[in-house]
């Protein structure tokens, strides 16, 4: 069985925003324009929040990316009247566009607040519209979203290798956010392999996980505990 | 004292959702009414610009991917450019009428605006996959319906391919997965 995990190296961000770019491009969110950003209706699947660390003057700036958690206890499942978000076998928080109704109790009980609301219909400035990904479905209002951990690159992964009659690689199912890290921060990949880069870094020491004590579970770990160099 | 530890409890799996029960007892009255073909709403019968007979290319041992290249090796079959038509064509009877047309839309380097036969509505948020079902060993036949027989290729008269019931019947019947994040993302 697969269990798909991810851990954010915090020392190694540096705060760029190319994943949320990349989150934009690869998953069809639609920007949401500046008066629907000023009332705090912006669609990023993936935000960079900033943290202060020590007193003035030895104080620097840790940058910590911020998706769905992929909780393994999610509090926004047992909320949701029409199953709309449920737990699969591999361990995603998945959200299906077509049982969505938008009661919004799933964002509202999202202790990371990772949920976004479709309130208008998305529009795309011209010529963005051309460059949707076709592997992912165009949502329309009334529907929540949140990060997938780009489930159709984990499909087009199992396929690949389904083809080639082969097991996965670790490693070859990137999501865009950690395609796109020039600082290699993110990793992605099975929980359940041993082996995986992903599960040695959850058992490096170095991780921590947002919000522990609400008991959430999340499958995306942060490490930190580097030495400034 | 009762434990509300909600995780000693197992995780369930997302049940199906009761058919609205307008549906049911429509689908019901007709299925008893007369369950035959015939009886569906009637598709309107698709013309294409040019006539291109399956049936024809079929007896003369042209596989469906010949043309629909991507319908074993990516997510859409897909139909070939008319360069790819008049490779064949130019030499293999270039005289026959509607060969000729194809032939005018290679030379004028015009696409031919063919229509198209199959396709899951886009609301439905379907990510479907023809390089999936192959793997799995499905015939293009088993969805598509035998396009081999037909002159100008048809929906499928006993299914439609959005039908989601019809979908899953399959999926189960073959042990494939059921879970929404298969086809739904």
């Amino acid at each position: 069985m697969t269990h798909w995990g991810m851990a954010i190296d915090v020392d190694r961000c540096t705060g760029c925003e190319a994943c949320v770019v990349a989150c934009h491009a690869e998953n069809n969110i639609a920007p949401a324009g500046p008066e629907e950003a000023a009332d705090g209706r912006v669609r990023h699947w993936l935000r960079i929040e900033r943290e202060y660390v020590g007193e003035f003057p030895d104080a620097r700036v840790l940058f910590r990316p911020v998706l769905c958690q992929h909780c393994e206890e999610a509090p926004c499942e047992p909320v949701c009247p029409t199953y709309a978000t449920y737990h699969n076998e591999e361990g995603l928080n998945a959200m299906v566009y077509g049982r969505c109704v938008g009661t919004r109790y799933c964002a509202n009980n999202c202790p990371y607040t990772v949920r976004v609301f479709n309130w208008f219909e998305p529009e795309w400035p011209q010529p963005l519209e051309r460059q949707h990904n076709p592997d992912v479905t165009v949502r329309q209002s009334g529907v929540m979203e949140k990060c997938t951990f780009c489930v159709q690159r984990i499909q087009q992964g199992k396929r690949a290798a389904r083809a080639e009659d082969r097991e996965l690689r670790d490693g070859e199912i990137q999501p865009a956010c950690a395609q796109s890290c020039p600082t290699r921060a993110i990793v992605f990949g099975d929980l359940d392999d041993p082996h995986s880069e992903v599960s040695q870094a959850f058992e490096s020491g170095r991780a921590e996980v947002l919000l522990e004590d609400l008991g959430t579970r999340p499958s995306v770990v942060y490490l930190r505990g580097e030495e400034p160099r | 004292m009762p434990t509300l530890s909600r995780s000693a409890q197992p995780k369930p799996r997302p049940p199906r959702l009761p058919e609205p029960l307008a549906a049911l007892v429509l689908s019901c009255a007709v299925g008893a009414a007369c369950a035959s073909v015939a009886c569906r709403p009637a598709v309107a019968v698709v013309e294409q610009p040019i006539g291109f007979d399956h049936a024809v290319h079929e007896a003369e041992g042209v596989r469906c991917v010949r043309c629909h290249l991507g319908a074993e090796t990516q997510d859409s079959a897909g139909l070939m450019r008319v360069e790819r038509c008049a490779a064949c064509h130019r030499r293999v009877i270039p005289d026959h009428p509607d060969v000729a047309k194809v032939l005018q839309h290679w030379q004028d380097e015009e696409p031919i605006l063919w229509r198209r036969v199959a396709w899951i509505d886009e609301g439905s948020g379907v990510q479907f996959s023809h390089q999936a079902h192959h793997l799995a060993g499905v015939e293009c036949t088993t969805c598509h319906g035998d396009v081999a027989s037909m002159a100008t290729a048809q929906p499928p008269a006993t299914h439609r391919l959005d039908d989601m019931d019809w979908c899953v019947d399959c999926h189960r019947d073959n042990e494939a997965s059921i879970d929404c994040l298969t086809c739904h993302f």
